[in-house]
């Protein structure tokens, strides 16, 4: 059987559909990791470019300050006033912060050999000046001689061009760096959008291909599952058949059977019509020459086989209304069940009978099988009413679009509800052949004719105080049994 | 007619030919039965050939017809005599074990006059064969034929 093809062929499937799914998430993650290493290396950028601007300022910063220095210097070489030195001092205490300032800032060798090409220069500088200022302020006049100004100004000149230098390196950097940022950027860009492009390429190529490929297993699958399906359909074809063999085997079976059963009746049927007829004319050519014990064996032997044949005869009725075709038709079951009650009575004549028919409806049923179910029910009530002084049995009806429900009830004997179950079987009988004569056959054919029309049978009663029969005739044509 | 018609029992069956006799002795019909005893017989009989062939006795005044016969049955006999027609109009009454619908149909449409199913006391039998005997032989009436 396929049968195992079908889970392998779900994993398959499960696997393509990971595949699908997984490989463009794949490719969408690595675009993710790119660009976010582009984005760290921009912010980078970004920290050097402010670093690079607080470098330049810190550069200007510290050259004004050594021309501060300067010009205080020379106004008060100049001038003698100790308020020309207000700039120098400043300038004195805070040039060493501004270099420090400077060193603290990301340089390349060079600006750094140019920055302590500047202290080393400033050094020699302050030297200078200080001592100038030293002698002006004593009054010594070398400080004249000292103060060749021109000196200064070299050391000044050297300081301001080595400030240049780091200047000029610093600007140069930054805009390396922010062409490099731009760059980068329009790299990023493109290169982004080139492999959005690829990986659209390559999904949409995959996804095709994988679903193409799904599509091949599915289209097995289908394939595999039609082939399951013909198969389902062959095998519920020939369990069908099976089934349709078996019912014909069985139908033929209880054919069979009712055949035997009527073949043996009918065949046990002449014998008994000879032995009742001979033991008859036996008695009647006995009639005086034997004495009374023998005519009385004589009549027993006439009264036995007349029960014999009234067993047989309802055999061969009950045989023959499981085999005959029912053909329902509109009947008026008031009229029959009247005309049933003419029947019986003419069993009955003499008894007191108070007989209540209420309105009865037209049913659709087999006229002459439903006569019979009324003949049993109402000879049935008459029979086992016979120790009352008045018997009094009802026919009633309720009807319904869907269903006829008929009862028969009577105040005779009735029954032991123990044994309910067994009264509509053949050859059940719940009282003795001394009793009430029968042969426990009426009620079992009732059953059978009102099973053929669809519907069913019950009884209910209590000892000694009566009993009623119901039964139902569906309105739609029943299944035939 | 200046004698009794005959009275034909196709019966098989001994016993029954001799209840069916017993029966009818109180009518004082016994004499005028002739039994044959299987359908070939009956046809032979009726038709006047083979073992009947110098048969003087004309048509039965009706005849007392089995449906379980050896050789030939009941109901083919009835569908042979209907066919005939001198014999056609001769009745004929089916008296029978069989209650089933499908002979009772068959042996209408075939033209029986009647049909009687065989009741087992004896009381009921010989009172039908009598009633059957009375009624047949000795009131009905049948149309002259040509023989």
């Amino acid at each position: 059987m396929s049968s195992t093809a079908t889970p392998f062929t779900g994993i398959a499937f499960r696997q393509r559909l990971t595949r699908v799914l997984i490989v463009p998430m794949l490719l969408i993650t690595a675009i993710a990791t790119v660009l976010a290493a582009v984005v760290l290396r921009l912010s980078t950028l970004s920290r050097a470019a402010a670093a690079s601007e607080r470098a330049i300022a810190e550069v200007n910063l510290l050259e004004r300050r050594l021309i501060d220095a300067e010009t205080g210097t020379r106004g008060f070489l100049q001038f003698g006033e100790e308020e020309f030195l207000e700039p120098k001092h400043s300038a004195d205490r805070d040039i060493p912060i501004s270099m420090e300032a400077l060193r603290g800032e990301a340089l390349d060798a060079e600006q750094r050999r140019q920055s302590d090409q500047v202290a080393e220069v400033y050094a020699r500088w302050a030297g200078m000046s200080g001592a100038a200022v030293a002698m002006r302020r004593a009054g010594d006049s070398r400080y004249a001689a000292l103060d060749t100004g021109i000196e200064r100004k070299h050391l000044m000149d050297d300081m301001r061009r080595s400030l240049q230098v780091i200047r000029d390196r610093e600007t140069v950097r930054a805009a390396d760096r922010a062409a490099q940022a731009a760059t980068m950027t329009r790299r990023t860009v493109v290169v982004t959008l080139a492999v959005a492009i690829a990986v659209g390429v390559v999904i949409g190529t995959f996804t095709r291909r994988e679903l193409r490929r799904l599509g091949g297993t599915y289209q097995v699958t289908l394939a595999e599952m039609e082939t399951n399906t013909a198969q389902l359909e062959t095998l519920t074809a020939s369990l069908e058949q099976r089934v349709e063999e078996r019912t014909r085997q069985w139908q033929q079976a209880n054919q069979e059977l009712e055949a035997f059963t009527y073949s043996v009746s009918h065949d046990l049927r002449a014998p008994l019509r000879h032995i009742s007829g001979f033991s008859q004319l036996l008695g009647e050519a006995m009639e005086r020459s034997a004495s009374p014990q023998v005519r009385h064996y004589v009549s027993r032997i006439v009264q036995r086989t007349h029960e014999a044949g009234q067993l047989i005869d309802d055999l061969l009725a009950f045989s023959r209304t499981g085999r005959v075709e029912v053909v329902r038709t509109r009947v008026d079951s008031e009229t029959l069940v009247r005309s049933v009650v003419d029947s019986v009575m003419a069993d009955g004549a003499g008894r007191g009978v108070e007989w209540s028919i209420g309105s009865l409806p037209v049913v659709d049923a087999d006229p002459a099988l439903l006569r019979i179910v009324f003949t049993n029910l109402l000879s049935n009530a008459l029979k086992y009413t016979r120790p009352r002084a008045i018997a009094t049995i009802a026919v009633r009806a309720t009807h319904g679009p869907a269903i006829t429900t008929f009862s028969v009830e009577d105040n005779g004997v009735g029954f032991d509800m123990q044994y309910g179950d067994k009264l509509f079987g053949v050859f059940q009988r719940l009282h003795g052949a001394d009793e009430f004569d029968g042969t426990g056959i009426g009620l079992a054919t009732v059953k059978r004719i009102v099973a053929r029309h669809g519907g069913e049978t019950w009884a209910e009663g209590a000892l000694d105080r009566g009993a009623t029969f119901w039964f139902t005739i569906p309105a739609t044509a029943g299944r035939e049994l | 007619m200046d004698y009794a018609q005959r009275i034909l029992l196709v019966e098989d069956s001994r016993d029954d030919v001799e209840l069916v006799t017993a029966a009818l002795d109180a009518s004082h019909l016994t004499d005028r039965i002739d039994v044959v005893r299987d359908g070939a017989a009956a046809l032979d009989y009726l038709e006047c050939r083979g073992a009947y062939e110098r048969r003087t006795t004309g048509a039965p005044a009706f005849v007392l017809l089995d449906l379980k016969l050896p050789k030939i049955g009941g109901l083919e006999v009835l569908q042979r005599l209907r066919a005939n027609p001198v014999l056609r109009t001769v009745p004929v009454v089916v008296l029978t074990s069989s209650r089933e619908e499908s002979d009772l149909l068959r042996a209408y449409d075939l033209g029986t006059n009647a049909y009687v199913v065989k009741p087992v006391p004896f009381d009921d039998f010989a009172r039908a064969v009598r009633e059957i005997g009375t009624f047949w032989a000795t009131l009905n009436v049948t149309p002259p034929r040509r023989n």
